[in-house]
């Protein structure tokens, strides 16, 4: 199973090649996508067609919108990525 | 009583172009003689040899001088032109975005107008092959933004927080000289009193390459790209793809005297019509021609005779340069004998969309340093082209009052005409 640690960090480097004017520095465990990182609903679902590429996982509609944090998604990444297919 | 129209002042210059990166390695390389085609082959992307295989492309990667994030989100044409607005913009002395408090002028007071003729080609081919490899659910969320033909027009707005208007004129290769006449016309309508205006283009593919030489409309030089590209001289065959971009920032001279900013020189007037004759060819009379020159002069107020120096469109078509001498010679009579010819496509190649903005831009440096730039491949002028032609040495421009003219012809029948004038 992945660590919460080298997810997260992969995680930021994504938000930072993948969302203009966004800060690394400003990204928080506990960050709220939409209100502390201004990831609006077009750049949420670049966001989440990254998290696809580069986890090779597939996330359903559903469960991307229930993901409001960054600790949500590193939470769900790990889960998908540990899950057999 | 109605207002006289404004004068409308250059005050900021940008571009990123097959000869450099901005605005200064640009104009010394020109200077310089030197020539931005080389070997460029792109029949390994299609599967099959394309007869031609020399293009000038930029000369330094866009993607490069912008933030990954940006990259992602536009295709290389609102790549190029974000950075040639970029320097444009600052060397105007202007802050991005203009709603920031320090600026000198507010957002709603802004425009953009910028031209493409091809636009998005590189994203949508890849973002198709992307639906066709990988289906829908991976096509990605920004491409319909990234593919439509305002999409570096947009781009730039929003760079430089353009409030007024943001326009896109898609008019083939007259696009960037239609921009700066669009631009030109709602500075004096009061509709924006600064407006960022250029052209760009990124059509460096395949199918670009494969449609324009099923015209016959390139140059077919694939062992000597240095000498392909040869406007009015009497061996050229063709134009050569190139890609780039061009901006010039307009501004009500008023407005631009009382913020104490550098005047490179005037947009004095802009002609346009069309030769309703042909999707392609030339009118046999250039008459659409003379129409947009002489109504550029008429706009200026400005007397043939004064025109002094002349960026010409001449791609380097067999059929193309010969039609706009023979325009130039109907539309100034006698006036061509003062005038200096430059064509620098010959060291640009056709940047298509960027192209009227670019040689616009060149103008305004040739008149502002009294220079007028080489045509680098000149060896001797093709029959009928009884102009005054600067070969491969740059020409200085006279003392006094200078005023000149940029030409800018598209497929469709487009012809755009600038009157420039000098600083003083």
């Amino acid at each position: 199973m992945k660590s919460e640690q080298s997810v997260y960090e992969s995680l930021v480097t994504l938000l930072d090649r993948t969302i203009e004017d966004l800060a690394p520095a400003d990204i928080e465990l506990d960050s709220d996508l939409k209100d502390d990182l201004d990831i609006d609903s077009l750049a949420r679902l670049e966001v989440v067609a990254a998290i696809e590429e580069h986890w090779s996982i597939k996330v359903p509609e559903e469960d991307a919108e229930e993901l409001r944090t960054v600790r949500q998604t590193v939470h769900y990444i790990i889960e998908a990525t540990s899950t057999p297919a | 009583m109605t207002r006289s129209p404004c004068d409308v002042a250059i005050t900021g210059l940008g571009a990123t172009t097959p000869l450099g990166g901005d605005v200064p390695s640009t104009w010394q390389s020109l200077l310089a003689g030197k020539t931005g085609v080389c070997r460029f082959d792109l029949s390994a992307q299609c599967g099959h040899p394309l007869p031609v295989r020399i293009a000038a492309p930029a000369a330094v990667d866009p993607a490069t001088q912008l933030s990954a994030a940006q990259v992602h989100h536009t295709d290389r044409n609102a790549q190029l032109a974000l950075i040639a607005a970029r320097e444009a913009w600052h060397d105007a002395g202007y802050h991005t975005p203009a709603t920031s408090n320090d600026s000198t002028v507010a957002a709603t007071r802004v425009a953009a107008v910028i031209g493409v003729a091809v636009g998005s080609y590189l994203s949508k081919f890849h973002q198709y092959d992307v639906l066709l490899r990988e289906g829908p659910s991976r096509v990605d969320p920004r491409c319909i933004p990234m593919i439509l033909p305002n999409h570096a027009a947009a781009q730039v707005g929003l760079l430089i927080g353009a409030r007024a208007s943001v326009h896109a004129p898609v008019s083939a290769c007259a696009s960037g000289a239609e921009a700066l006449a669009l631009a030109l016309h709602l500075i004096r309508d009061g509709q924006a009193t600064v407006a960022m205006a250029g052209g760009t283009d990124a059509a460096l593919h395949p199918l670009t390459v494969a449609g324009f030489s099923r015209m016959r409309a390139l140059s077919r030089r694939n062992d000597e790209p240095h000498l392909a590209s040869r406007p009015f001289d009497a061996t050229r065959d063709g134009f050569v793809l190139g890609e780039g971009a061009a901006m010039l920032v307009l501004e009500n001279a008023d407005h631009a005297r009382r913020r104490g900013a550098r005047i490179y020189g005037y947009l004095a007037g802009a002609g346009m019509s069309n030769d309703s004759h042909h999707v392609a060819q030339p009118s046999p009379d250039s008459a659409g021609t003379v129409q947009a020159i002489t109504g550029a002069l008429a706009d200026a107020g400005i007397k043939a005779s004064r025109i002094r120096h002349i960026n010409a469109h001449a791609t380097s078509t067999p059929v193309g340069d010969l039609a706009e001498a023979n325009a130039l010679h109907t539309a100034l009579a006698s006036a061509t004998d003062n005038a200096v010819v430059s064509a620098t496509k010959a060291a640009f190649g056709h940047t298509l969309g960027a192209a009227g903005a670019l040689e616009a831009l060149t103008t305004v440096l040739a008149l502002a340093h009294r220079i007028a730039p080489p045509t680098c491949t000149l060896e001797e002028a093709g029959e009928g082209i009884n102009l005054d032609i600067v070969g491969a040495q740059p020409r200085e421009l006279p003392a006094g009052d200078l005023a000149a003219l940029s030409t800018s012809l598209g497929f469709g029948g487009h012809n755009v005409a600038l009157v420039l004038r000098g600083p003083s």
